[in-house]
């Protein structure tokens, strides 16, 4: 309760919206791109090193 | 009596926002002891905090400061405690079922949205970059990226980030009630663990050094000490290394870590309105990461044959191993027979390595616009 009423204490800057939405979109994507390349090395990865069954 | 009037005026100034830093450092050291929250870190930092507050001694505050620009200043202390992290994880889980990579990428939605809201509430850009990344669930991350904006809220977002890392067993619980039903809680997920191979364990550190490395250059250390950490772990040839990484590396680092950040709670530093916005936003940050993680799962859902269980996203925030636990908790609390423990790791394992590169994005993105 306390942190809300110090946020709204504080200046609001609404302009700063679609810049921080704008790194909000760039930044989730960065992620998810870094993480799918490392998803499909591990699977492929595992696909080669699998061991052969007895 | 005149002696001791003189005496007593001759004592330095004490203010009463010093005596709230004491308070403050007192109820850290009884949670770190008490209630065993971050014990680690905890303790040294309150123990600092009251320290650093008594009257009269900014002046002589000598070790503390050596300390803190030694170990922070210069980044030292949170890339050494990532060689002992990832010393400490094991990404078998991850390995064995990488679908789970993306709860991790998922989970740090909480970051960006604290990002958006900072900003709104008058946060500049390098400040409200650096509280974001308490939604990081990474401490280290977190002092890293403070150090890089040079944030004047290095001791506010530490302290935020390291209690919120030990309240995950409460914060998480009614978000993911309150996005999930009680049949989603109850699905099932086998486990079929497949054999990961030395030779995947070893190539995998270094792969996602380089990858990540490539892709978010601001990240490169942080990911490459973390990993590196591990690649001591599953090498094979340094088994005494890795275990004292783990333990005697990790802990003295995490102690002196804690020490140094008492830097920034000096009263005059840290009893503000905007230490108490941090605080909120920290909330905001871990409530959003664990919403976000649980949405995803929703959403894969209406792609897949073979459901998750929701639960499983909010598993993706770097707070290791809590954020597993309490997945696998909740869904044995649904269904007796259910255990989601090993998902969960995999998922809370992949949120460690998101974490980093969500710093290194917040980095990119923030730093060129700062110059």
């Amino acid at each position: 309760m306390l942190s809300v009423i110090a946020a709204i204490s504080l200046s609001w800057k609404p302009d700063t919206l679609l810049q921080s939405l704008g790194m909000l979109g760039k930044g989730m994507l960065g992620i998810f791109l870094v993480i799918c390349v490392i998803w499909v090395f591990v699977a492929l990865l595992n696909r080669f090193t699998k061991k052969k069954e007895a | 009596m005149e002696n001791l009037t003189e005496l007593l005026s001759r004592l330095p100034a004490f203010t009463w926002k010093q005596g709230v830093m004491i308070v403050i450092g007192l109820v850290l050291i009884y949670l770190a002891i008490k209630k065993d929250m971050e014990p680690a870190l905890l303790l040294p930092m309150g123990f600092g905090a009251v320290i650093v507050n008594l009257p009269g001694i900014s002046e002589y505050l000598l070790g503390i400061t050596t300390l803190f620009k030694a170990g922070i200043d210069t980044e030292l202390f949170p890339l050494l405690l990532f060689i002992g992290i990832g010393a400490m994880i094991d990404f078998g889980p991850l390995l064995s079922n990488p679908k789970m990579f993306l709860f991790g990428a998922a989970a740090q939605f909480g970051i960006f949205m604290t990002l958006v809201l900072a900003r709104l509430i008058g946060f500049d850009l390098g400040d409200a970059g650096s509280i974001s990344i308490i939604g990081a669930a990474d401490g280290p991350t977190a002092i890293y990226v403070s150090k890089i904006f040079n944030s004047n809220y290095q001791g506010a977002i530490m302290v935020a980030a390291y209690s919120y890392m030990a309240l995950v067993p409460i914060i998480q619980p009614p978000v993911i009630m309150a996005i999930t039903t009680k049949k989603e809680r109850m699905i099932r997920m086998p486990y079929h663990p497949k054999d990961v191979t030395t030779l995947t364990r070893v190539l995998f550190p270094i792969f996602v050094t380089l990858i990540a490395g490539t892709v978010a250059p601001a990240s490169a250390e942080l990911i490459g000490f973390l990993m590196f950490g591990n690649l001591i772990r599953e090498c094979g040839v340094l088994g005494s290394l890795s275990a004292t990484a783990q333990k005697e590396l990790a802990n003295l680092i995490t102690l002196l870590l804690g020490l140094s950040v008492s830097f920034k709670m000096q009263a005059e530093l840290f009893v503000t309105v905007e230490t108490l916005a941090i605080i909120g936003l920290g909330l905001f940050a871990f409530v959003f990461d664990t919403a976000g993680g649980v949405l995803f799962a929703k959403f894969l859902n209406l792609f897949v044959k073979e459901k998750i269980n929701p639960m499983i996203g909010a598993a993706g925030i770097s707070a290791f191993p809590m954020a597993s636990r309490v997945v696998h908790k909740m869904g044995r609390k649904e269904d007796p027979n259910n255990f989601l423990l090993m998902h969960a790791a995999g998922a809370n394992v992949s949120g460690q390595i998101a974490s980093v590169i969500a710093g290194g994005m917040i980095i990119s993105l923030i730093q060129p616009l700062l110059k």
